[in-house]
């Protein structure tokens, strides 16, 4: 029972940043249909800008909130002078850049602060002894946090989508792009504004992860791949639906990871996939996307 | 004064042109309506005035020429376009596509004038917490005509409203837009194939055929020409 417990902690500890990722890639899609393969990186190398500013003396706190500051607009950047000048229907290129970007921020991480992994210092205390005991399991406060601040986040994104005008701008872009334009919404800003909250939130996410990670040009990498997983089976346009898959992909990789012989700690990533690939083959829109609704 | 006036003008798509310089003006408060068979750029002429395509020569809309701006800047000088087919967003709900269509609005009024499209289309008024994805066809097209009026516009571009619609929805569709010109004045530009309606509650009619124009005339005329009358009215 304790073991049971141990491990859906830890799988929702890992859910967490599956799903915070997640997030982040389907602000950027909804406008816009294009998987940011590069989220990943460009939430590493906030990292790494984390990393910097709290060794030039800013508080660990306020290092990240300047980091994400810069990162959002570094989204902006982006999407400004990399996507939006492709145009509309431009998959393929937009595909290219964002492969070209992931390149380029992760030999640009790997130049400028080296190849060795850094100690990234955590917000909350984090030596063995800390943690909230529960039921013989151990909740640690550095993942708490990041399960909070994932929290935090879905829900400003859904009071913005919900209650705002620009949130129903956002929606409307998302819905009708065009049917948009003529109603006086300035269809890429709206789009801009999704890369300055993906990368936003990836700003956010990484230095809240470096702790248990450390800080290194590969961080991301396996996350993202789970990331991916779960913006799909969540649906690609619905953020508590990338959140939810997140934590759900999370606790499923780690039960199957624990209780399945054959699967191991090898394994479990593909298992993963597996398991995704089976949900999506009965939901082909995920969990919570929206199925296009039209009647003819 | 004209409230809208083309002159000569050419736009299209890419490498080609559709239209060949039109000229065409609409007056304040006017409902004028443009027949042509498919294909001969009836939609590219709307999108064009619009500013959803590219164009050139000169679009002047209520003294001002608005040729060089995009789409996004021009509903708030006045000017709504009921795109053809889909134009609902079909993700939103009812209540969401009419609070969209008043997007450019800052004023108090809009709930006022939400709560007024509920009386005028009571269906819309019972599915306002629905996707507008679920409704049918013809309460489609009544959300996203007066979507396009929560802008307060004072002309409405209308491409092909009857598309898919029965005789008695277009019927019913066609007596709305009479109602909306003639109580609230704002003057209608209808782009239809048929068209026996459209005459009905239109001043005048222009001919479109493979991207060029003939001057208008008056919509009886047009509705009594047997010429007419073959190519368009189906009698």
């Amino acid at each position: 029972m304790d073991l049971l417990l141990a491990r859906v902690i830890e799988g929702v500890n890992n859910g967490a940043i599956y799903g915070f990722l997640a997030l982040a890639l389907v602000c950027v899609y909804r406008g816009t249909s294009h998987l940011n393969l590069a989220q990943g990186e460009m939430a590493m190398f906030c990292g790494f800008l984390a990393f910097s500013l709290n060794q030039a003396g800013l508080p660990v706190v306020a290092a990240i909130a300047v980091t994400v500051l810069a990162g959002a607009l570094g989204g902006v950047l982006v999407e400004r002078t990399l996507i939006r000048p492709l145009g509309e229907h431009a998959e393929y290129s937009v595909l290219l850049i964002a492969v070209a970007l992931f390149l380029i921020l992760n030999a640009g991480a790997g130049t400028i602060w080296g190849g060795d992994p850094l100690p990234f210092p955590s917000v909350l205390p984090s030596d063995p002894e800390d943690y909230l005991p529960v039921f013989g399991a151990r909740l640690r406060y550095q993942p708490l946090l990041l399960l909070a601040a994932l929290l935090t986040v879905l829900g400003l994104l859904y009071a913005l989508f919900r209650f705002t005008k620009i949130g129903l701008a956002m929606r409307t872009a998302a819905s009708n792009p065009e049917a948009a334009r003529l109603l006086g919404i300035r269809v890429s800003r709206i789009n801009a504004l999704g890369w300055m909250l993906a990368a936003g939130i990836g700003a956010l996410v990484a230095p809240l992860v470096a702790p248990s990670t450390t800080l290194t040009t590969s961080m991301m990498f396996n996350f993202l791949i789970y990331a991916c997983a779960a913006a799909i089976l969540g649906g690609l346009d619905s953020p508590g639906g990338a959140v939810l898959a997140g934590l759900s992909i999370g606790v499923v990789e780690n039960l199957l990871a624990g209780y399945v012989p054959w699967v191991g700690s090898d394994l479990k990533q593909g298992v993963a996939l597996v398991v995704l690939l089976v949900v999506l083959m009965v939901r082909p829109a995920g969990l919570f996307g929206t199925k296009r609704v039209e009647r003819v | 004064m004209s409230l809208l006036r083309l002159s000569t003008v050419y736009a299209g798509y890419r490498a080609a042109d559709v239209l060949h310089g039109i000229d065409l003006h609409v007056d304040a408060g006017e409902v004028v309506v443009i027949l042509g068979a498919n294909g001969a750029g009836k939609t590219t002429l709307l999108r064009a005035i619009s500013g959803l395509v590219r164009r050139r020569g000169s679009v002047v809309f209520d003294g001002q020429d608005i040729t060089g701006l995009p789409a996004e800047a021009i509903v708030s000088r006045g000017l709504a376009h009921v795109p053809q087919g889909r134009g609902t967003i079909a993700d939103l709900t009812v209540e969401d596509n009419l609070r969209a269509g008043a997007y450019i609005r800052s004023d108090k009024d809009v709930a006022r004038d939400m709560g007024a499209w509920y009386e005028v289309y009571p269906r819309l008024g019972e599915r306002r917490r629905q996707k507008a994805g679920l409704l049918s066809g013809g309460e489609q097209q009544m959300l996203a005509i007066a979507r396009a009026l929560m802008s307060t516009p004072r002309l409405l571009l209308c491409d092909e409203p009857s598309l898919g619609l029965s005789p008695l929805l277009t019927q019913e569709l066609f007596g709305s837009l009479e109602r909306v010109n003639t109580e609230l004045g704002t003057a209608i530009l209808v782009v239809e194939q048929n068209a026996k309606l459209a005459l009905r509650i239109a001043a005048r009619g222009y001919l479109l055929e493979t991207g060029t124009i003939a001057p208008s005339r008056p919509a009886a005329e047009l509705a009594g020409d047997d010429a007419v009358r073959a190519a368009y009215l189906g009698y």
